[in-house]
């Protein structure tokens, strides 16, 4: 027990890199260096599209309900231009989609449509919830009155007090 | 029914069926008894009242040529019916003959009552032939009348019965040549209560007239001595004195000594006569002392028994008493100086050195050191006078009765509104008990162990009245809820009450205490179940045992129909229909009930009220509708008073809907432009 308990967990993705040797490192510099050069354009296109999702990311990350409602909206409507910047996959078409803003309101007005239901949707639930309570009240009452009719006011009366 | 096969009940006839009203001929208001003796109430026979009686002339419907009268019992006392079926069964040439008997209408006095059919005395009242007959001078007539009384005495006591109306004006001539004498009724009144006080021993006319008893036949006896003397005498002798006066005065001289006073008697009688009076009942004659006197044979033993009187006296309330008697019997009239003399020791010196009676000294002590000082000392009085003369009845405050005739004492008080609450001393302790270990002859009832049980239990079918109707079997049913009818047997409440229904103005149940008092003896302990539902006091259970009883009496004894009582029933089932839940159910048994209770069958309305699975339907039916009650109220409570915790598991909801919107979206929207930039 002693053995397992001294045991280092593990300290994240910091501890890793600062294990790494400084080659190992430079190496990995570089490996990520070329990824981002080769997929330039679409990351462009994701940082520019996910501000919203970054910025809720950013304000309020452990809001997991919150980040998902608006991540997947935002997500949603950046996917058409993900493709577009696919079938032209160059700075220039990447600065094209962006400089539309159409293309931009699209982007982020997805994002801004995931606000409003995350806002939105639990007052309608609440709204609902509480047309249904009222309904339910009165089915209630009319089904005591009827046993009331039939067994006499004690029978409620009793129970009450 | 147990009590139905005794013969008072069997024979009593029942009205409707052995009885009938009917008009004769001349249109005269009749009654029939058992559809052969027509009582003509028109035609009363004044001459022949006797006991409370009032007497009518009886025709004979089989054999018009017999002269028979009808004793039509009063209703101040109540009559022997225990004696009934022995008395008719009795033909001795010197009593008059009990020819039927059975319950009728006395329109005279708008009542029912008992009717007593006897062949009407040929001779006429042998008072009223006095100066004719002159037994002073014809003794041997009047040794005819003494052997004819106590030959009439005697063939009662074979029976077990005491006659108890022995006097000059009930005993009559049996033919017309006056040759015979027989005495008249004796169970149309309670036993000795209407005796004049000079044919009542000391003893008898010390407790109220009610509460006499039936005593032995050595009462019987004291009666033909006096009615001997005053026969004899040709008058009544100490009429014009009070009966405290004559105790006092039969104490200080004897009876025979204040009877006859300054007039002569034969004789032939004088022995007799004080033989038959001693106020000794030790040493008052019996039958065969008589029978052998009357004989010319000589009797074994003394005649009288002479007395010591004490040596020394007492004196209480500035009167000399000499003998155990006297003092009893002063001690009970003036109870204050009783007590004195109890606390100076006076009296305790009197019974050692005048008594000279040892044991009656160390229980009389006994008794006052046990008594409570702060207690009443009437217990104490009445039982030192107990002690001291134990013939005597029992004596407590404004009580005197013997214990036969507490019963009797306790329906005439009851009857007349008298106060009864010297009765609830009497039997809440133990002086009837200790009064009975002090007679020789005389064992306690059975269930006189009962009495203090009864009494202080206040419960319905208890007290009193329980105890008037266990102890005597002659006394008739009381309550006000059937007014002036005679019942004598369990099955006759119901008549009476159906025929006292509308009678009854208000509200009233159709039972009271002493109806089921009077049930209970009758009936006897099956009904134990019916009196605990009676003391339940939840009202419909009350009323549900009612109907039950009176439901189970009518199947057994009817009558078929009821209609009053049923309607009375009906009116009176309220709490049995509340004790339905169902509203509808109650209306439906209101409605069922109006019409099964027309046709006077308890048992259509038991059928109605008490229908077993009826109500095991709407128990089970109430308990699933107070769960549905509970689980709906529950329910409401819920939601009238959890609005923040709904609003709560609404958002929470709503969130949950909202992340699987924008994933189902996302992953939509990925979908759609894949397919687009495959396809294009």
């Amino acid at each position: 027990m002693n053995k397992i308990k001294k045991k280092k967990a593990p300290n994240g993705l910091k501890d890793s890199f600062n294990a790494l040797s400084s080659a190992r490192k430079w190496l990995l510099f570089g490996a990520l260096a070329l990824a981002v050069s080769s997929t330039l354009p679409a990351i462009i296109i994701l940082f520019i599209g996910l501000l919203p999702t970054i910025t809720v990311l950013i304000t309020d990350s452990k809001n997991s309900g919150k980040l998902i409602v608006i991540g997947c909206f935002n997500l949603a409507g950046l996917f058409v231009y993900l493709i577009n910047v696919i079938n032209h996959f160059t700075l220039d078409g990447a600065f094209s989609i962006l400089s539309d803003a159409f293309n931009l309101i699209i982007m982020l007005g997805s994002a801004a449509l995931g606000f409003i239901v995350y806002y939105e949707i639990p007052n309608l639930f609440i709204f609902l919830s509480k047309i249904s309570a009222r309904k339910r009240l009165e089915n209630i009452d009319k089904q005591l009155q009827k046993i009331k009719e039939e067994w006499g006011p004690e029978i409620i009366d009793n129970q009450i007090n | 029914m147990a009590d139905l096969e005794k013969p008072q009940d069997a024979n009593i006839s029942v009205p409707g069926k052995n009885t009938e009203e009917n008009q004769n001929k001349s249109g005269k208001q009749t009654f029939l008894v058992k559809e052969r003796f027509e009582i003509n109430f028109e035609t009363p026979l004044k001459w022949l009242n006797c006991n409370g009686g009032e007497a009518y002339k009886v025709n004979d419907r089989i054999d018009p040529r017999r002269d028979l009268f009808a004793l039509v019992c009063g209703n101040e006392t109540a009559p022997r019916s225990s004696l009934l079926a022995y008395m008719k069964s009795i033909d001795h040439p010197n009593i008059m003959k009990l020819i039927e008997y059975g319950i009728v209408n006395n329109p005279q006095k708008n009542n029912r009552a008992v009717a007593l059919i006897y062949a009407t005395p040929q001779g006429g009242k042998v008072v009223d032939a006095l100066e004719e007959v002159n037994y002073k001078s014809n003794q041997s007539k009047f040794k005819t009348v003494i052997i004819g009384l106590i030959s009439a005495a005697e063939a009662l006591k074979g029976y077990g019965i005491t006659h108890r109306a022995i006097r000059p004006d009930n005993i009559f001539f049996k033919n017309k040549e006056h040759s015979e004498v027989m005495v008249g009724d004796c169970i149309a009144g309670f036993p000795a209560f209407y005796q004049p006080p000079v044919h009542e021993t000391i003893e008898s006319l010390m407790a109220i007239p009610a509460g006499r008893g039936n005593g032995s036949e050595k009462n019987d006896i004291y009666a033909i001595g006096t009615t001997c003397i005053s026969l004899l005498q040709g008058k009544e002798p100490l009429s014009d004195l009070s009966v405290p006066e004559i105790i006092r005065l039969k104490m200080k001289k004897g009876t025979y000594a204040a009877l006859t006073q300054d007039e002569k008697i034969p004789n032939n009688f004088v022995n007799i006569l004080k033989g038959l009076t001693s106020d000794d009942a030790a040493s008052r004659w019996n039958f065969i002392q008589t029978y052998n006197y009357m004989e010319g044979k000589v009797n074994s033993f003394a005649s009288q028994i002479i007395s010591e009187k004490p040596k020394r006296i007492l004196t209480i309330n500035g009167e000399k008493c000499n003998t155990a008697q006297e003092v009893a019997y002063s001690l009970y009239m003036y109870p204050d100086e009783s007590w004195d003399l109890i606390k100076s020791g006076k009296l305790l010196e009197w019974i050692k050195n005048g008594l000279e009676n040892d044991k009656i000294y160390a229980e009389v002590e006994k008794l006052i050191a046990q008594n409570d000082e702060n207690e009443s000392h009437d217990i104490l009085i009445a039982k030192i006078c107990i002690l001291i003369d134990h013939a005597a009845p029992i004596r407590l405050k404004g009580l005197s009765v013997f214990p036969d005739g507490a019963p009797k004492a306790i329906f005439y008080s009851l009857k007349n509104q008298l106060d009864i609450n010297d009765f609830y001393d009497l039997f809440g302790t133990d002086i009837i008990k200790m009064w009975y270990l002090e007679q020789e002859n005389l064992r306690s009832p059975a269930n006189a162990s009962e009495f203090k049980n009864y009494i202080m239990r206040k419960d319905i079918g208890y007290g009193l009245d329980r105890i008037m109707y266990d102890f005597d079997d002659d006394l008739p049913c009381i309550s006000p809820l059937i007014n002036d009818e005679y019942v004598n047997t369990a099955p006759r409440i119901l008549k009476a009450l159906d025929n006292n229904y509308s009678n009854l103005k208000g509200q009233v149940l159709p039972y009271d205490k002493n109806i089921i008092a009077f049930l209970r003896c009758k009936l006897g302990k099956k009904i134990d179940g019916i009196l605990l539902d009676l003391n339940s006091k939840k009202e419909g259970i009350q009323t549900s045992a009612i109907l039950r009883l009176y439901t189970d009496m009518q199947n057994k004894y009817g009558p078929v129909q009821l209609i009053n009582l049923g309607k009375w029933l009906a009116a009176s089932s309220k709490p049995i229909i509340k004790s339905y839940h169902n509203l509808k159910l109650q209306k439906a048994l209101e409605r069922e009930l109006l019409k099964v209770s027309k046709d006077g069958k308890l048992i259509e309305i038991c059928k109605v009220l008490e229908n077993a699975e009826t109500k095991q339907k709407d128990k089970e039916q109430f308990r699933a509708a107070e769960k549905e009650v509970a689980v709906l109220l529950g329910e409401k409570n819920r939601l009238v008073n959890g609005g923040y915790k709904l609003d709560e598991e609404a958002q929470e909801l709503a969130l949950k809907f909202a992340g699987i919107l924008a994933v189902l979206t996302m992953i939509t929207s990925f979908v759609f432009n894949l397919i687009y930039w495959i396809s294009k």
